[in-house]
C-alpha cells in the first residue's frame, strides 16, 4: 500500500514523455497519462463531432489506440503531439466513413465541470453557444486547426505535424477560420 | 492573446465530458489492459507474425502429406 502510494506520487511528477516510455509495460503510467489527457482529447474531439455520444466513442477509440500502440511511442516528439495525432486520425477516419451522411450539429451541453474558469463561466450563455455553433460550421480542415491551436495552444509546427500539413497551410487555414468567425460574429453584433 | 482569441478559447474549453464518462472509459481501458492478447494486437510484437508462420507451416505440411498420400495411391492405382 505504502509502496503503491509512493509509486503513484512519483508517476504524477514525471513528464509525459517519461510516462509514455513506461506506458507499454506499466499500466499505472498509462493511467496517469489518461488522467492528464482525457479532458483535453475529449474537448478536441467534441469540437469535431456533431454530438456527445460520437465524441465519447471517438475519445474511447483514441485511448484504446494509444494503449495498444503504447510501445510504439519513440520519444522523438512530444507525447501531446503523438496522442493528438491519434485523435485527429480517429476523427478523420470516422469522418471519411460517413462522408456522404449529412452532418447534424447539435447544441453543445452546458459545462458540468464543478469549477469552470471565470471566463468559461461567463461564456455559458448565448455567446459561448454561438461560438461553438460557428466553429462546428467551419470546414473540417479549418475546424481541426482552429481547435488544436486554441484548445491546446499548440505551435504551428506541432499542428502541422499532427495534421500532416505544411506550416504555410496551417497559417492559411487558421487565418481563414478566424476571418470567418470574426465575420460571422460581426454580423451578429458580437465582435 | 487577443480578446477574440480568449473568447474562442474559453468557448471551446467549456465542453467537458459528462460526469461519469472518465470513470467508465477508465474501467474499460483497465479491463482491456489485463488482456494482453487484445492489447498486443496492434503492436509490433512477434506474436502475430509467429502465429501466421505457424498456421502457414501446418497448412503447408498438411498439404504436402496429403499430396504424398495421393501420389502413392495413384501410383498403386487406387485413385
Amino acid at each position: 500500500m505504502v509502496v503503491s502510494a509512493i509509486h503513484e506520487a512519483s508517476l504524477s511528477e514525471l513528464a509525459d514523455e517519461a510516462l509514455a516510455a513506461r506506458a507499454g509495460r506499466d499500466f499505472e503510467a498509462f493511467a496517469e497519462l489518461y488522467n492528464r489527457y482525457l479532458c483535453r482529447i475529449y474537448r478536441f474531439v467534441r469540437s469535431q463531432a456533431p454530438d456527445d455520444s460520437t465524441a465519447e466513442d471517438l475519445t474511447a477509440q483514441t485511448f484504446f489506440k494509444a494503449l495498444s500502440n503504447a510501445r510504439s511511442f519513440r520519444g522523438n516528439g512530444s507525447y501531446k503531439s503523438w496522442i493528438f495525432k491519434i485523435a485527429r486520425n480517429t476523427v478523420v477516419t470516422w469522418r471519411a466513413r460517413r462522408a456522404k451522411a449529412p452532418l447534424v450539429v447539435e447544441e453543445m451541453p452546458e459545462p458540468v465541470d464543478p469549477a469552470p474558469t471565470p471566463a468559461a463561466a461567463v461564456l455559458t450563455g448565448e455567446e459561448g453557444r454561438l461560438i461553438r455553433h460557428l466553429v462546428s460550421g467551419l470546414p473540417p480542415a479549418q475546424r481541426e486547426v482552429l481547435s488544436l491551436r486554441y484548445l491546446e495552444d499548440l505551435s504551428t509546427e506541432e499542428v502541422a505535424s499532427i495534421t500532416g500539413r505544411s506550416r504555410g497551410a496551417i497559417r492559411i487555414l487558421l487565418h481563414r477560420a478566424r476571418a470567418s468567425l470574426r465575420s460571422e460574429l460581426g454580423e451578429r453584433g458580437f465582435a | 492573446m487577443t480578446g477574440f482569441d480568449r473568447f474562442v478559447t474559453e468557448s471551446l474549453q467549456a465542453a467537458v465530458p459528462r460526469a461519469g464518462f472518465e470513470a467508465e472509459l477508465g474501467a474499460l481501458i483497465a479491463d482491456a489492459s489485463r488482456r494482453p492478447f487484445l492489447i498486443d494486437r496492434d503492436q509490433s510484437s512477434p506474436r502475430w507474425p509467429w502465429i501466421v508462420v505457424g498456421v502457414a507451416g501446418v497448412a503447408s505440411a498438411s498439404g504436402a502429406a496429403l499430396w504424398s498420400v495421393r501420389r502413392r495411391q495413384r501410383h498403386k492405382g487406387v485413385a
